[in-house]
């Protein structure tokens, strides 16, 4: 479903059918080691080295279960863009992808989640975050019957920092979710978090976000946005943030909103001769570029607004 | 029998030419919003080349009856027509009323987060050609009339790149909307109260503005409260608004007797 293809992203390209890994398929690089052990596929990033992996699920079967574990060895960079490709028409899958970030590392993963209208997915992404880390997160669920999107972190060593940006485009009867927890077990750490739901038609859009700050994570900052848009009068969102906080010496903060496109904004783009279609295309632009802003090329930004239509 | 015959035809010459000049006729227009009539019975002729102020007291109509003619939906007309160029507006749209030539210089210019001036204007520009089935200006061409028009109003070079009206200063926000007047070329401009929280220096640069754009082919209606606008937007006609009714026409003196004597001599 999904046109991003290897050309966009240098580097390897790793290929998963049906949750197995297919090797004749992919194309790896050196610095890149793979295993699999006990139906889990290792993706081991070498210290101090810089890699570019595109992941590609191709679906096909019912309910494949893909285990992923990426170790990314310390002082090394990693840019991950997961893609999902769905041949049959009902398709239900889950992937579970455990991610160690080491010492000084860089992580960035990306998931665009471009499914098939009937699809359902499920995926759980987990992160320990080494003293040093960087990790940040592009979560785009764009299409699909139910897309589930399990998002946890926890930092181990101190001065690690998290970013997470999530986007959300429910229609018709879609019903997407972000259910994310931020855990700092360790002083000195940061955390932004940024979601955005647009829902259309009668979808559903979730958010729920949990910031926990350990008795003994002292300057912890954490910051955490999620700000909705309703398109019909049949669509909903449920917003749920979150903050658990056991030590004093912190800085967090949590802000939640959901309306609708400002009519008065409307009203002054017709005026100008600009047809509300329209209109309501640039305020929904406008609405999403916080978070596609973010993204790394210009490629994915443009992939991304192509798809946000 | 020569004379009768071109006598006969200057006559019917004459009336073509008024006909053709004749650009907005507002006729016995009633409107209301939620079930209150604000306008009731509006009559008004603006032809090419004339600016015409309307004036009156607070709640008697002047922004009901500029949003009317933009085609706010939120209010209903029950009554009456408005033919712009001999065509009726009132089944249009806002945005294609716009595209037949109509501007709103809004009261309170609305700020619109994240859309760049750029994208906003290139949008408008692009529908307004679309509409007339013509080719839209090239990107440089567009971006050199922003330049161009922006300097005019002396506003700032960032411009561009910033999202409509927001941050911008009450004045930054009345020369913005007086800069999309320039950039769309409207045949019939309605100013609402563009003067109300100028001071003098940016009153006359927006004045300026309006002036140099004002040709023989277009037309002006101002909106105001205060007179002082009209010394640099020189009215040819001044309608007093009451109650939803325009009750007195005058030249630019009557502007000046209201600013003496208030309203009241013309209501009782």
């Amino acid at each position: 479903m999904t046109t991003i293809n290897s050309k966009q992203v240098q580097g390897s390209q790793l290929v998963f059918e049906n949750a197995t890994f297919a090797a004749q398929k992919s194309l790896v690089e050196n610095h890149i080691e793979i295993s699999v052990s006990e139906g889990v596929t290792i993706i081991s990033v070498s210290a101090h080295t810089k890699a570019h992996i595109h992941i590609l699920h191709n679906f096909h079967g019912t309910l494949p279960h893909t285990q992923i574990e990426i170790r990314i060895q310390s002082g090394a960079h990693a840019l991950i863009i997961e893609t999902y490709a769905v041949t049959e028409k009902l398709p239900k899958a889950n992937i579970t992808t455990n991610i160690a970030v080491g010492n000084g590392a860089h992580c960035e993963f990306i998931s665009l989640q471009h499914l098939s209208e009937g699809a359902q997915f499920a995926q759980t992404i987990s992160v320990q975050q080494s003293e040093n880390s960087h990790y940040t997160a592009h979560v785009y669920q764009i299409c699909g019957s139910i897309l589930h999107s399990k998002l946890g972190v926890e930092k181990i060593g101190t001065q690690a920092n998290t970013a997470i940006y999530g986007l959300s485009y429910p229609h018709r009867k879609e019903q997407f979710e972000f259910d994310t927890t931020v855990k700092h077990s360790c002083p000195d750490c940061e955390t932004a978090e940024n979601f955005k739901i647009i829902a259309a038609d009668h979808s559903v859009g979730i958010f729920g976000g949990m910031i926990y700050v350990a008795p003994h994570a002292v300057k912890t900052a954490a910051q955490q946005s999620n700000k909705n848009i309703l398109l019909s009068p049949n669509a909903r969102i449920f917003s749920k943030p979150q903050l658990e906080i056991y030590t004093d010496d912190v800085t967090c903060n949590h802000g939640s909103t959901t309306g609708q496109l400002n009519n008065d904004a409307l009203w002054y783009m017709q005026a100008r001769g600009i047809a509300p279609e329209t209109a309501k295309q640039l305020l929904i632009q406008a609405f999403v570029h916080e978070i596609t802003e973010k993204l790394p090329t210009q490629e994915l930004r443009d992939f991304v607004a192509a798809k946000v239509q | 029998m020569q004379f009768a015959i071109n006598s006969i035809f200057a006559i019917k010459l004459q009336q073509n030419t008024k006909t053709q000049l004749r650009m907005l006729q507002i006729r016995n227009l009633h409107a209301s919003v939620q079930g209150k009539e604000i306008l009731k019975g509006v009559n008004l002729t603006v032809n090419k080349g004339e600016i015409h102020a309307i004036m009156g007291p607070n709640g008697s109509g002047k922004s009901t009856l500029s949003a009317v003619l933009a085609g706010r939906d939120v209010f209903e007309v029950s009554e009456g027509e408005i033919l712009f160029n001999g065509k009726d507006i009132l089944p249009l749209p806002a945005h294609e009323r716009a595209c037949e030539g109509i501007f709103l210089a809004f009261q309170y210019p609305v700020e619109i987060p994240g859309v760049s001036m750029t994208n906003f204007m290139k949008a408008a520009i692009d529908a307004k050609y679309a509409y007339r089935g013509e080719e839209a200006p090239s990107a440089s061409e567009f971006l050199k009339k922003m330049k161009a028009m922006r300097s005019m109003l002396g506003l700032p070079e960032k411009l561009n790149n910033r999202s409509v009206n927001e941050g911008f200063s009450g004045g930054e926000k009345k020369k913005n909307d007086i800069f999309q007047m320039a950039m769309l070329e409207p045949q019939l401009a309605i100013l609402d109260e563009t003067d109300s929280g100028l001071d003098i220096d940016a009153l006359r640069i927006v004045a300026d503005g309006v002036n140099q754009l004002k040709h023989a082919d277009n037309a002006y209606i101002v909106i105001t409260h205060y007179q002082r606008l009209l010394d640099y937007i020189v009215p040819n006609f001044v309608h007093i608004l009451y109650d939803g009714r325009i009750i007195k026409t005058g030249d630019k003196s009557l502007a000046l007797e209201l600013e003496e004597k208030g309203y009241d001599w013309l209501i009782q």
